[in-house]
């Protein structure tokens, strides 16, 4: 890359220089229509609504005024729902529960699907491991209502689950209302709706690492687990890599659904997450502060990018790879 | 390569920039006058009626007779219901050709009917119309007293057709017990808190590990009106209406005098093992498994949803199994309660006329219909001989036959309709409840409801009329639930905005506390310090933000 | 040579098939909870459901019977099957470009997709811009192509063309070809175990899909099956306070048929393409 811009920058004529890529890439250039008509089209033409974040929103009135565009400025040269946001008594209190789920999630439920899918890798029996493969990945599907409220039920006083709990020396209460049992409750249910759907990208990595590999690595002598350490996980190492990144790069976004179904009002003070906070301002009573809503939307997404960015150029500097 | 990759992304940038500005569209303002023989109307399909097998309204019965009987075609737009059912309004509002009509519950619209209206959606129907002749029969119901307050806006306009609750029945839920269970302990229906602990107490003794089950919302103190025991300390819950030196305001539960007995009371009984452990997280099919499987011997809950879903849950099992109504708790000292669950007199539900509509006397005519004696009658119980037959009672026992509708076996044998249950074979030919027109109306409850327990529970669940019994009541008077209950308030967009927000900011750490006191864990004076701090932090700022809207109300 | 695994590997292997029993179990419970509830004639949602409450299949006589879910049917697999074959090529376009070392707006394209990650326009605008400029109200078009690119998706794919070595580019554009014939000759080929991922990822999503019918193809006969679903389950929780004051009593038992009837089909998809999930397709390539 850095050699070919050093030579290309000997050629003096811009418009010379775009004729020529353009030649030599035509094909490319052809295929990047339909993508980035796509993209301006669908995508980024209604963008215009993140104004509606900088503004004082006033419904829109069919006479004109109000809406995303008549609506006038927020207070703070525009920052005003930001500023809300950020003076919000609960603000420490959503930001710390979000990230604290996220980490949990980064540190439990991102690593579940890969040693789930190491673990299977081992199964030898073709038949076993396809009914695996196929009843794991069934818990996605249930809609998380059902899912949440099975969870709810297994935690209660009489529940199956804190009948384990007690078997095993746990004290025996509703653990739906303790908030020390909420983060590993939100987290490990997860896992188990989640690994099984989660390890499919890699299964199917797996898949296509070269099988002379551990041929040669059997001749050498090598035991399983070193074929493990040098063959398998650098074989998918890529991909955990991009998933790692980009999952650290929705730091702040923890889904709203199971926030809100799972939480109670013993529990909200560490359930509480942005998204949820949002979700109570947008759908409680009466009407909504899409202004407001979107601008915490905003600030979300910018400390996600900082995050990505921070992830992939740690990323570049270990592993060589990353998402840019 | 880096520089030219550069001058390429900005251009690109740069065409994405001006892109979006294309996006700046404007409304169409058009109204184009028409001879109103044909309107569209946008309402939502009833699940009852797509589950009976309909795929658009037009085909239902209603709306064929109502073709007849007006002359005037309705065209039906069907929103899907989505998640919070208010996408496809959202986007119908902003649509450059309204619908002539539009059903839908204006509480919801951003800023209320109000801003609906300056927002050139819908009409003040009293500014371009005379209601009393364009609509006499709506017009007749709502011309004054609470009801008037009710279907207007602050400044004191008609938005739309309303459901209105004329059904003389008000109440909806309540407590019930298993009357089963009360004759073999020789027990009389509960009325007062000490027969309940007597009976939670017998139950636990006769092996019921929770007597009482029943969710969170329907006991703690934030939920509006009463649900239950909270009436025999003369206290409601949430927000409600009482008199403040001889003034009508709005308070809030926790405030008030007998809250803190009230909680004393079931602390004592959760102490006692007669409340779920689990009423924190409770769901509604756990309530009724407890209910079915003898874990519980009573709860609270509405006559449909639970009495309706329990019974037949429960008959399948134990033939001899039976609930009871029972009437809200008395006071110690034997009063009656105030305090009850109740319809308001009417909804924010309502059929508006478009800004763009055609012809407004027209539509307004045709939603006019099912105020008038034919129309009720058509939209509740369909054609006499086909879906209901009229019978001349005396139910009240004044010496005086009623007119009374019963429905055929069409409806009350679903099997006929093709249907599986009374519900889908009503909504199969009409719309007897939930949208606008007469609500509520005790024969149509009579044949919804399939079992005896639930019709007993109508009568005892009501709420006691008006005390002087007139409608333009004293305002101030604040001694039967309905003047207790919080009716309709509108609020400006800054205000509910703030309640929502200052809400979110105290009611679950409250909660928490409720719940804490509730199982002993804390005690009740750490409930009123929390109480204070709640109210510092904002349930002081929502009480003004009601109050104010209260007053605007009483104005109108 | 004939391996003999050690002892620590044979009490490994029995550990991880106990293990995967206990994950089968666990993992299928939820779905035979609502299997059980559907065939129950009187379902006890709150209890466990190991088995059916009296048992009947005419809850799915009944769900299979309504014009509404066959209807559905019909019009979800047409999206599932076009939506996905869109999806695909638009993927497949997007990630390959990204993959080409000396394209000069590789690096454009890769910020103008990712920031469609994290920012977008909102439902209003996006609504207005679609129905006002697209003209999209009402057609079918617009549950095929908003979302044709997802670009998570888009970047697992890319991980996955990166890995493939340059070497057997080399040879076909030594061959005279250009940038397609290696995309089809030899980056496909080698990609069939990603592709059938994606197949399954956007399947799933087409499938599960409802919120774009709900706001664009309001009154028109397009009604995918999750709508339905979603308009039969919401049924049941209608429950306004000093509104309705009552909520329709619904049958659990034909809420989770229901449920049954609107899952099965696409939980099919995974069994048949898990056979491309096979080893060893590379060595073949290589060696061919």
């Amino acid at each position: 890359m850095n050699e070919q811009s050093i030579t290309l920058k000997k050629k003096p004529n811009l418009g010379r220089r775009i004729g020529d890529e353009i030649k030599r890439n035509f094909v490319l250039y052809l295929m990047a229509i339909p993508v980035i008509v796509y993209f301006v089209v669908f995508v980024y033409l209604p963008m215009y609504g993140l104004i509606i974040a900088f503004k004082d929103y006033r419904p829109f009135n069919r006479m004109g005024q109000g809406g995303i565009w008549g609506s006038p400025w927020a207070d703070y040269y525009g920052f005003g729902n930001f500023v809300k946001f950020f003076q919000s008594p609960l603000f420490w209190s959503v930001i710390k529960n979000t990230i604290y789920i996220s980490l949990l999630g980064t540190c439990f439920s991102f690593p579940a699907p890969i040693i789930f899918a190491l673990m299977l890798n081992e199964i030898k029996n073709l038949k076993y491991k396809k009914i695996i493969q196929t009843i794991t990945y069934l818990p996605h599907f249930i809609s998380m209502v059902v899912i949440c409220s099975m969870i709810i039920r297994f935690f209660q006083t009489e529940g199956i689950l804190t009948k384990l709990i007690t078997l095993l020396g746990g004290e025996k209460q509703n653990y739906m209302i303790n908030e020390d049992a909420y983060r590993p409750i939100f987290v490990g249910s997860g896992i188990w709706q989640g690994v099984g759907w989660g390890s499919i990208i890699y299964i199917s990595a797996l898949s296509s690492i070269d099988q002379e590999l551990y041929e040669a690595a059997v001749i050498d002598g090598a035991g399983k687990w070193k074929q493990l350490v040098h063959i398998t996980i650098p074989g998918i190492l890529s991909t955990i890599v991009i998933l790692l990144i980009m999952n650290i790069g929705s730091i702040l976004s923890v889904g709203y659904e199971k926030t809100i179904l799972l939480q109670n009002d013993k529990t909200a003070s560490v359930a509480r997450v942005i998204s949820s906070y949002t979700y109570d301002l947008s759908f409680g009573e009466g009407n909504s502060d899409f202004a407001y809503s979107s601008a915490i939307g905003i600030f979300q997404s910018v400390v996600n990018i900082i995050f990505l960015t921070i992830a992939n150029t740690i990323s570049k500097k270990v592993t060589d790879s990353g998402l840019f | 390569m880096k520089k030219l990759s550069k001058v390429i992304s900005s251009l690109a940038a740069l065409a994405l920039l001006a892109s979006a500005f294309v996006g700046c569209g404007q409304q169409g303002q058009t109204r184009v006058e028409t001879d109103g023989s044909s309107f569209t109307y946008w309402v939502n399909m009833d699940g009852n009626t797509k589950n009976a097998g309909l795929q658009n309204n037009s085909e239902m019965m209603l709306y064929k007779e109502m073709e007849k009987n007006t002359g005037i075609h309705i065209d039906f737009i069907h929103p899907a219901e989505g998640t919070t059912g208010n996408e496809a309004a959202t986007t119908m509002f902003l649509d450059e050709k309204l619908p002539d009509i539009i059903k839908y519950s204006w509480d919801a619209y951003p800023g209320g009917p109000q801003q609906a209206i300056d927002d050139g959606v819908i009409i003040a129907l009293n500014k371009e119309l005379d209601l009393s002749k364009a609509a006499p029969e709506y017009w007749n119901y709502v011309k004054d007293g609470e009801m008037k307050k009710a279907v207007t806006t602050d400044s004191g306009d008609y938005y739309g057709f309303n459901n209105l609750n004329l059904g003389e029945t008000k109440g909806f839920a309540g407590l019930y017990v298993r009357r089963d269970k009360l004759k073999e302990w020789n027990m009389d229906v509960p009325t007062n808190i000490d027969e309940w602990t007597a009976l939670f107490a017998k139950a636990k003794e006769s092996g019921f590990s929770k007597p009482f089950t029943a969710a969170i919302s329907d006991l703690t103190f934030s939920s509006g009106g009463s649900s239950g025991f909270n009436t025999a300390y003369d206290v409601g819950r949430g927000f409600y209406i009482d008199d403040v030196d001889g003034k009508a305001e709005v308070v809030f539960a926790p405030l008030q005098e007998g809250f803190s007995e009230y909680l004393a009371q079931l602390a004592a009984w959760y102490k006692a093992g007669y409340i779920d452990p689990d009423f924190a997280t409770v769901a509604s099919d756990v309530i009724m498994s407890n209910m079915v499987n003898d874990i519980s011997v009573a709860s609270h809950g509405y006559i449909g949803s639970a009495i309706g879903k329990i019974l037949p849950a429960a008959l399948d099992r134990n033939p001899n199994f039976d609930l009871v109504a029972c009437p809200y708790p008395t006071t110690a000292d034997g009063h009656e309660s105030e305090f009850q669950v109740c319809y308001n007199p009417a909804t924010s539900t309502a059929n508006a006329i478009s800004w763009q509509c055609g012809n407004y006397e027209k539509a307004a005519e045709w939603c006019n219909y099912v105020y008038t004696e034919e129309g009720m009658v058509l939209q509740l119980f369909g054609i006499e001989g086909e879906h209901h037959t009229v019978e001349m009672r005396d139910d009240d026992g004044d010496g005086v036959e009623e007119k009374h509708y019963v429905y055929t076996d069409l409806i009350a044998e679903p099997k006929n309709s093709n249907c599986n249950s009374v519900a889908e074979a009503m909504y199969k030919y009409m719309l007897p409840c939930n949208y606008p027109g007469y609500n509520q109306h005790i024969d149509y409850l009579m044949g919804y409801y399939q079992y005896d327990q639930q019709k007993e529970a109508i009568v005892t669940w009501n709420v006691p009329a008006n005390k002087d019994g007139t409608e333009a009541d004293d305002p101030n008077a604040t001694d039967t639930p309905q003047e207790h209950q919080l009716p309709t308030l509108s609020y400006t967009n800054e205000e509910s905005s703030r309640v929502l927000e200052l809400t979110t900011l105290v009611e679950a750490d409250l909660g928490a506390v409720f719940i804490d006191v509730v199982m002993g864990h804390k005690s009740l004076s750490d409930w009123e310090a929390a109480v204070d701090k709640a109210m510092k932090d904002g349930y002081e700022e929502i009480l003004e933000i009601r109050n104010a809207a209260f007053d605007r109300y009483q104005k109108k | 040579m004939v391996y003999k695994p050690s002892i620590g590997e044979k009490v490994f292997n029995l550990f991880n098939i106990l293990f995967m029993a206990l994950m089968i179990f666990i993992c299928f419970y939820p779905f035979w909870y609502c299997v059980t509830c559907s065939l129950s004639k009187q379902a006890d949602t709150a209890s466990l459901m190991l088995l059916p409450n009296g048992f009947t299949l005419a809850t799915y006589k009944d769900v299979l019977a309504r014009e509404a879910i066959q209807k559905g049917y019909l019009v979800t697999i047409f999206v599932v099957v076009v939506g996905t074959i869109i999806n695909l090529i638009m993927t497949t376009i997007a990630a390959f470009l990204l993959t080409r070392k000396n394209f000069a707006i590789r690096g454009f394209l890769t910020w103008m997709m990712l920031f469609t990650m994290y920012f977008g326009g909102g439902m209003i605008p996006t609504y207005i811009v679609y129905t006002q400029i697209l003209g999209l109200e009402g057609s079918i078009l617009v549950l095929l192509i908003p979302g044709c690119i997802s670009v998570y998706n888009m970047i697992v794919m890319r991980t996955n063309f990166n890995g493939i070595p340059t070497s057997l580019e080399e040879s076909v554009k030594v061959d005279g070809g250009n940038d397609m014939h290696v995309l089809w000759h030899i980056i496909i080929p080698l990609s069939k175990a990603v592709i059938s991922v994606m197949v399954l990822f956007y399947g799933v999503g087409h499938w599960n899909s409802w919120f774009n019918a709900s706001l664009y193809l309001q009154g028109t006969e397009i009604q995918p099956l999750q709508l339905r679903l979603r308009e039969i389950l919401i049924l049941g929780q209608t429950a306004a306070e000093g509104d309705a004051g009552d909520v329709s009593t619904m049958a659990e038992n034909i809420k989770y048929a229901t449920i049954i009837v609107a899952t099965l089909p696409i939980l099919l998809v995974y069994p048949v393409i898990q056979k491309y999930f096979v080893k060893g397709v590379m060595i073949g390539a290589v060696k061919g």
